[in-house]
């Protein structure tokens, strides 16, 4: 069994079906990443992984079943997530916002502060400024190190660049490649810039208005140009 | 002049003590309580059933009067707040129902006649002209300790920042491993409290009278609106803004007019400033 | 066929009923939480069961149903629609407050159900007795009107409060309210050139102010004598607040909440030293014989507040039992006209000690009197000057003490304590 492994997920808002019989698999240690465009669903899949959306089907992680499950207790089986508009506490400190993500896993507070701080010396300086009051590119640092804090052994993160500068999204890559290779975490992203997604993942989901419709490693995308076209349009 | 400073402090500091639990219950939940001033009417009559129906020592009364309020957040968020999930119309419209059910029933307990508490400390003095007394210095004091380490509960404890994190963003708070239900919980039974606290104070000032808990629900409304906000700093600020207005026009101007003016104020920010004073939406 | 013989059986039955459960119907209006609706309603109850237990009024048994106003005007409204068309009651006692009356009193033109007030004292309602003595020939007010409370009122503060205490000026503190206007004119208009008191200033306050200190100090600003309170809706407030501020100024007036027992049990003791202008009977007002058996009964009967009857539970117990009087004299309550003349002439008379201490009797048209020069007609019984030879005076002042005593302190004759300073002036 995969470490996270998704079987035939379908999720709802209201009465409106977002997702429909989604299934996905990642191994311990990869950094994958699910593309599509606008309204596919990406974040949806996301929310879905973290119990945010009412769904049908099953998810695993780590050898049990995490669907049905409050997000609570997905974030404290070592889920972490960075979502796409951060979801950030506006008025209180970047130390602040961070200490919250400590919630569930106050015994590593130390330790998971200074991994951040390490991976974001920017935030550091920068802890008892008001999130309200930053870019965006410091926000996603915010949001990233607030999900790092949560202890996760499983990262999830959407849409990691948007809006961001390009010299931005490069330091964004650095640390999220930093990520699995020195803190050994699992890493999902989800993007609709397919060349950044390609620089970063091992492999790659395409996801189109709430199906999957390819699936496979970066090398098999970039041999298959009319996928490419077709999907990433470059 | 020092007087009205004097009496001015007084005021105010009871006024947010009695603001304080409705104001977090609107930053952290995003809901009008309208049943907020039923709970220092609760929290009034069981001190008073309690302190001087069965003769219990007030300290005692006092925190029975509290734990009586923090089951009733409870309560309330158990059985009508969380079961009409985030529809704030229907929330708001309900408590109005639970506050007028209420007082009927406090009516059919202890009759519609109107009681004084007896003060919690007895005593006055005079200072500068002004009379002081011991009740409403400890209310004061009170006032200014439960706000302060209220403060201190939000800035620096996990709960508190928890709940300054559901108050400005669930989603966020959520995938932090909060429950924003538990925090939501907490939060009412919080306010329940300080609300029946408040209300020990208010009706030691004042009387208990099952219609009471109309005078405290329009102060505290015009706090919340007037300072647009759930800040627990910008509660007091603006309580010292009514209650030094009020001293004011009761002692320069005309004591019939006290109530006008703070309408009035009401109705100029919500014209002005829409979005209060402070207008940001922080604890 | 069938059907009309089921028809024919329901008629015969509901004749049947109606030949059975012929009886009087007497309705009770007012609020059935308060003290004051209370009081009425107990009153009538008790004089209903003795005259019951004596075999009823005209050969038939009385029966007592209930409908409550809240105290609300609206509420009161509909009370008097549901004892006239529900219930068609024959007569209605009432424990109404005077908005209240002020609501259903254009039902009682209509209806002309006679019906007897025993707390509302609004002078205006005598007025229209006056002007329009047939359609107003239903009612009776046994408690005396209000000028007649506020003129002896007056004499009062000449008697006590200039002559016996000395102070010469006084500081008005008034709520808000249409009844704080009315008693405020009347007092201002008269404490000067009757008593010989100026008045210094008047303060009107808000009826929801929480904290009175700026508006004691305000009021010992003036420099008078002695403050006049004012007070009908949450006298607690300002009368308690006065005694945990400790007020360095001796204050009386108008204070509603005193008037009953309980007062000294809902204030915790925070009341002593309040003196309030009182319709009689009232507590610490001392009681003849009858009047003293009334209130043995009712404690024997009743365990809940009030622990006393208020004035009116005394105007319900002998006024109903008068109304009940007139319908025998007038062959029942169906001949408006004859009742309302059966009723002018009802006339108790209590003595404690050999001397006239209780009248339950009405003022007849274009009887005037004397003090004020007007008439009262339908209105209970007064007297305004002393001796008190031809009536009870139309109301007492009392006085709280502060370890929890309350007596009468004026008229003289009625007195049994003295007006006292709270110890707090005094020392």
């Amino acid at each position: 069994m995969s470490y996270l492994e998704i079987k035939s997920l379908s999720a709802y808002y209201g009465k409106a079906q977002a997702l429909s019989d989604i299934s996905l698999s990642v191994e311990k240690g990869e950094i994958i990443a699910i593309v599509g465009a606008n309204g596919a669903g990406k974040s949806t899949l996301l929310d879905s992984i973290m119990g945010l959306v009412r769904q049908t089907g099953q998810i695993d992680f780590d050898g049990s079943v995490i669907s049905g499950k409050s997000t609570s207790n997905i974030v404290k089986s070592g889920i972490g997530y960075a979502p796409e508009r951060f979801n950030l506490f506006p008025y209180m400190s970047v130390k602040d916002n961070l200490l919250v993500g400590a919630f569930t896993a106050k015994a590593d507070t130390a330790a998971n502060l200074s991994q951040v701080y390490s991976l974001f010396p920017r935030l550091a300086e920068r802890e008892t400024q008001e999130t309200a009051t930053q870019s965006g590119g410091e926000r996603q640092m915010v949001s990233l190190g607030r999900a790092l804090m949560t202890s996760p052994n499983l990262l999830l993160v959407d849409e990691p660049t948007i809006g961001l500068a390009p010299k931005v999204c490069q330091e964004i890559a650095v640390s999220l490649r930093r990520m699995r290779d020195d803190f050994g975490l699992t890493v999902v992203i989800t993007e609709q810039n397919a060349n950044f997604a390609m620089t970063l993942a091992e492999r790659i989901y395409v996801l189109e208005a709430g199906k999957m419709q390819v699936e496979g490693t970066v090398e098999d995308l970039r041999k298959d140009n009319r996928l490419i076209e077709a999907y990433f349009g470059t | 002049m020092l007087q009205i400073l004097i009496q001015g402090m007084l005021l105010s500091g009871l006024y947010a003590l009695i603001a304080v639990g409705f104001t977090l219950i609107f930053s952290v939940g995003r809901t009008l309580n309208l049943a907020y001033g039923a709970y220092l009417m609760l929290g009034g009559y069981l001190y008073f059933w309690a302190s001087q129906s069965l003769g219990v020592p007030k300290s005692l009364a006092v925190l029975m009067a509290m734990a009586f309020g923090v089951v009733l957040g409870i309560l309330k968020f158990r059985l009508i707040v969380k079961p009409l999930k985030g529809d704030h119309i229907a929330v708001e419209i309900s408590t109005l129902i639970l506050a007028v059910v209420l007082q009927a029933g406090v009516i059919l307990i202890f009759g519609d006649s109107s009681k004084i508490l007896l003060p919690i400390v007895g005593g006055v003095i005079y200072v500068a002209g002004a009379p002081v007394t011991y009740n409403m210095l400890i209310a004061t004091l009170a006032s200014w300790t439960i706000l302060l380490s209220l403060y201190l509960f939000i800035r620096r404890t996990d709960i508190g920042r928890a709940m300054q994190a559901v108050s400005m963003d669930t989603k966020g708070a959520a995938i932090c491993g909060i429950e924003p239900d538990r925090v939501n919980l907490i939060t009412w039974a919080l306010s329940g409290g300080l609300g029946a606290l408040g209300g020990v104070f208010f009706a030691s000032y004042t009387q208990l009278a099952p219609s009471m808990w109309v005078g405290p629900l329009i102060i505290s409304v015009a706090v919340v609106i007037v300072g647009g906000i759930g800040s627990i700093i910008g509660t007091l600020i603006v309580a010292h803004i009514v209650g030094f207005m009020e001293v004011i026009v009761v002692s320069v101007l005309a004591p019939e007019l006290r109530g006008v003016f703070t309408m009035g104020l009401i109705i100029l920010v919500l014209v002005l400033r829409p979005q209060g004073l402070f207008g940001r939406e922080e604890l | 066929m069938k059907y009309a013989k089921g028809l024919g059986l329901s008629l015969a039955v509901s004749l049947l009923a109606s030949t059975a459960l012929a009886e009087i119907k007497v309705g009770f209006i007012g609020s059935l939480s308060s003290d004051t609706g209370l009081s009425t309603l107990r009153g009538a109850e008790m004089a209903i069961q003795e005259l019951n237990a004596a075999g009823g009024v005209l050969g038939q048994q009385i029966a007592l149903v209930t409908a409550d106003t809240g105290e609300d005007v609206t509420e009161g409204v509909k009370a008097y629609e549901y004892l006239a068309e529900t219930e068609e009651v024959d007569f209605i006692i009432s424990g109404s407050i005077d908005d209240v009356s002020l609501g259903w009193l254009p039902r009682m033109q209509e209806y002309q159900i006679p019906t007897l007030d025993t707390w509302t004292s609004y002078i205006g309602i005598i007025d229209m007795v006056i002007e329009d003595p047939e359609t107003m020939a239903p009612y009776f007010m046994n408690i005396a009107s209000d000028e007649a409370l506020a003129t002896l009122y007056i004499s009062f503060g000449a008697d006590v409060l200039k002559a016996k205490m000395g102070w010469e000026s006084v500081v008005i503190l008034a709520e808000d309210t249409a009844f704080g206007g009315a008693i405020t004119g009347l007092v201002t208009d008269a404490l000067g050139p009757v008593a010989g008191i100026e008045v210094k200033d008047i303060i009107t306050y808000d009826i929801n102010t929480v904290d009175f200190g700026p508006i004691f100090s305000k009021a010992k600003a003036t420099g008078a004598d002695f403050i006049y309170q004012v007070s009908s809706v949450n006298p607690q407030v300002i009368s308690s607040q006065y005694v945990k501020l400790q007020v360095p100024m001796p204050m009386t007036g108008v204070n509603v909440a005193a008037l009953g027992m309980e007062y000294w049990e809902d204030t915790g003791g925070a009341g002593g030293g309040i003196s309030t202008l009182s319709p009689v009977p009232s507590v610490g007002f001392d009681l003849d014989p009858v009047s003293a058996q009334f209130v043995a009964d009712y404690q024997a009967k009743y365990s809940t507040r009030p622990s006393m009857p208020h004035f009116n539970g005394f105007n319900a117990y002998h006024g109903l039992k008068q109304a009940m009087a007139a319908a025998s004299e007038a062959g029942g309550f169906q001949d408006v006209k004859a009742w309302n003349a059966a009723m002018l002439k009802q006339d108790l008379k209590l003595e404690k000690d050999g001397k006239l201490w209780l009248r339950y009797g009405f003022w007849q048209h274009g009887e005037v009197e004397p003090v004020t020069g007007r008439t009262y007609p339908q209105n209970g019984l007064f007297d305004l000057s002393p001796p008190y030879e031809d009536a009870q005076p139309s109301m007492v002042v009392i006085q709280w003490k502060e370890d929890g005593t309350v007596g009468v302190v004026y008229p003289f004759e009625y007195a049994n304590t003295e007006l006292e300073l709270p110890s707090w002036i005094k020392n």
